[in-house]
């Protein structure tokens, strides 16, 4: 007893001497990061633990407590229908996204940047969409795909296309596709920004060198300009399968998710599970699958991208 | 002077205490707060309270807290929310605010007030069925009525009548197709319209009785009558009589504005709707109404009508006094007065003294319903019957099902509802 009592107390010293070096070392970034933690710890974590508890529980939002159920709102969601055809079209949206938001913002981003004079000028007025809340945004293009009196029908119909006038909206098979260019218009100005400041740190001594080649425009942006936006293009595609995976404000303004299910993504079927059917469970499940696959593909796809350009 | 720790504790405490202060003082002083959905006549009725009692300080926020989006859940589990709160009606709504004990049951108020006696037989008897049976939660504000509307001239124009039968129906659409008008407007992307044509098709076809047994009861969904009653909103479209995709792209207050620039035949609507219309300017002596003719042997067409907003009481409200004199001046007749002396488009929920004049359109609706009213399946459904009722009217219209799938899915959706209750 003696004896043992007596091997503890080096022990517990050496424990305290490297918790002392470990603080004397760390204290200045421990004190810094002790807010952000805070806060991560208090609007990140514990909702996310909220969910995980309520996906866990038949909870329809008004009971005061809550039933558990084990894993069969996860089972239901991976087995309905409904969820999986809108995870189908959240992945239609997200090729709609990466071609016209970050598409659409890589060749504004190039044009610009060979704009001389006016560059501010262009570059504010491309990036004015993106100013616009979600809900302006549903409003506008909601007006401008008016089956009568929309501008769009209205062109069609003056320029003799009359075979081309659709109701863009209220056609199922047109509706996803329809709210999707209006949410890459509504988003490609972010990326722009980010595709301009990218540009922006490439070497000019690069693209006078191709001049003196003789390399054209076309070669130049080719061969200088995309491949020197290597991680810039990591970064974007990596938030926009997020943005896109989320998509849900512009949807909800033009359609609610309709007409039936036809636009309904992830984002739109949680919504409704939550506040119209009333089951809370199911819908912090798909919420939180959602969270999963858009985290475990960003993980890899960053891998991937790591890979490739250490590579080249 | 101050530590470090008194400092950081201070400025961390300093704004939630100042957050906190208003509510504090609030609470202390007496403020009867409210919110909720307004109407023009808001503001003359809660200046008549104020002056009526200066004791009680009212603060109103207008704005719907709405039930499907969670925003009334949220205020009233927040122990913050308001003290009296008018929301939209329906037994998955406040029935549902009432099984979970987020609103007091107002059975004492009733007996006290003596309420029930001002109130139609057929309101109390609805409110006092929903869950929790046999128990009143709310004061309703007034009912609404749906049936359909139509241009006078049109009709006259080519020789046409009011329906009173379905094929009768069919014919005046079949008429004002020819005659190049569009016979049916309806604007359905935010649901509630074709929420009410599609209720009034199955009023007309399967009736008050069985939809009793479907909503209150075990009733099926599937029912032939229901079912007909889809293939009839189908064959409306299939007919072109209603441009399916055209309504599925516009909403609601879109085929209003186009109905009152005098585009189409007809269009299903509210009470309210001729008023609003004359507030924007628009005649509407030319504008009449009719009941979906019933395909009931033997019984009378009557339109659909849904209890539409209706005021509740916070279970944690600390203010209870003043939230019932509020309360008992929603069920004056002098409320009533002022509510129709400005603008006032609710069908009377309560009988009507002699003195009180309706506005035109409301009277209208209000001697449609007294030979009865049908139910309004958007507000008497369970939430999750709801929301699959109107994909069901969106899928038919649009062509996405069939009628059998349509009811089918909202079957489907009733008994999950019903499970879970």
């Amino acid at each position: 007893m003696t004896m043992g009592a007596h091997l503890q107390v080096p022990v517990a010293s050496a424990r305290e001497r490297r918790l002392t070096r470990l603080w004397n070392a760390y204290h200045v970034p421990i004190i810094l990061l002790a807010p952000s933690l805070l806060f991560y710890a208090v609007f990140v974590l514990l909702p996310l633990g909220k969910a995980f508890q309520f996906s866990l529980t038949d909870w329809d939002g008004l009971a005061a407590d809550l039933n558990y159920v084990g894993v069969e709102n996860y089972t239901y969601i991976w087995t309905d229908s409904r969820f999986l055809d809108s995870l189908w079209r959240n992945v239609i949206w997200w090729v709609m996204h990466v071609v016209l938001a970050v598409g659409g913002g890589l060749v504004l981003a190039i044009l610009i940047s060979e704009v001389g004079r006016g560059r501010f000028f262009f570059r504010t007025v491309a990036f004015f969409p993106h100013v616009l809340s979600l809900a302006v945004v549903g409003v506008i293009w909601g007006q401008l795909y008016h089956p009568s009196i929309g501008l769009i029908n209205t062109t069609l119909r003056r320029t003799g296309l009359d075979e081309l006038v659709r109701v863009w909206l209220g056609d199922p098979g047109l509706a996803l596709y329809s709210v999707g260019v209006a949410s890459g218009w509504q988003a490609y100005g972010f990326y722009m920004v980010i595709f301009l400041a990218g540009i922006q740190s490439i070497d000019p001594q690069l693209y006078e060198a191709a001049r003196v080649d003789g390399a054209s425009a076309w070669r130049r942006v080719w061969d200088i300009t995309i491949p020197s936006l290597h991680n810039t293009m990591t970064v974007v595609l990596t938030l926009a399968f997020i943005s896109a995976m989320k998509g849900f404000g512009t949807v909800w303004a033009m359609t609610q998710g309709g007409p039936g299910y036809a636009s309904e993504l992830v984002a739109v079927y949680v919504w409704r599970s939550a506040f119209q059917t009333g089951v809370i469970g199911r819908a912090s499940a798909a919420g939180l699958s959602m969270a999963v696959i858009v985290i475990a593909f960003s993980f890899i796809f960053n891998r991937w991208r790591d890979r490739v350009g250490s590579h080249t | 002077m101050v530590s470090r720790r008194t400092f950081v504790t201070g400025s961390l405490a300093a704004p939630l205490v100042a957050s906190a202060w208003p509510l504090a003082s609030a609470a202390q002083s007496g403020t009867l707060r409210g919110a909720g959905i307004s109407y023009d006549y808001t503001p003359a009725v809660v200046e008549a309270f104020q002056q009526a009692h200066p004791d009680i300080s009212f603060e109103f926020a207008p704005g719907t807290l709405s039930f499907e989006d969670g925003q009334i859940q949220a205020a009233l589990q927040s122990g913050e929310g308001p003290d009296v709160v008018n929301v939209n009606s329906g037994p998955g709504r406040v029935g549902a605010l009432a099984t979970s004990g987020l609103i007091m049951s107002l059975d004492a108020f009733y007996e006290r007030t003596g309420a029930a006696d001002r109130y139609k037989e057929g309101v109390i008897e609805q409110i006092r069925n929903q869950p929790p049976q046999g128990e009143i939660s709310e004061i309703v504000e007034g009912l609404d009525v749906f049936q359909f509307y139509y241009h006078m001239d049109a009709f006259e124009e080519n020789g046409l009548e009011p329906p009173e039968t379905w094929e009768e129906f069919l014919n005046v659409c079949q008429v004002l197709q020819d005659a190049g008008i569009q016979p049916i407007i309806l604007g359905a992307r935010d649901n509630f319209q074709g929420g009410w044509l599609f209720g009034n098709l199955v009023q007309s076809s399967a009736g008050r009785e069985l939809m009793t047994e479907v909503i209150y009861g075990d009733g099926d969904f599937t029912h032939p009558d229901i079912l007909r009653a889809a293939e009839m909103l189908k064959e409306l479209v299939d007919a072109n009589y209603i441009n399916g995709l055209e309504a599925a792209a516009l909403e609601g207050a879109q085929a209003q504005a186009a109905f009152g620039q005098g585009q189409g035949g007809m269009t299903v609507q509210q009470q309210s709707f001729p008023i609003s219309l004359a507030n924007d300017g628009i005649d509407t002596s030319r504008i009449g109404s009719f009941v979906m003719p019933s395909r009931r042997e033997g019984e009378t067409s009557i339109p659909t009508a849904g209890l539409a907003h209706s005021w509740v009481l916070n279970a944690s409200t600390e203010n209870l006094e003043a939230a019932e004199a509020w309360l008992e001046w929603v069920i004056s007749d002098e409320y009533l007065r002022l509510a129709y002396e400005n603008g006032g488009g609710l069908v009377p929920a309560r009988i009507v003294p002699d003195d009180i004049e309706l506005p035109p359109a409301v009277q209208d609706a209000a001697e449609k319903v007294e030979a009865g009213a049908g139910y309004n399946p958007s507000v008497y459904l369970p939430a999750g019957g709801t929301a699959a009722w109107y994909t069901a009217m969106q899928n038919l219209i649009t062509g996405q099902a069939s009628p059998e799938e349509a009811v089918a899915g909202v079957q489907e959706a009733l008994e999950e509802a019903r499970a879970g209750s």
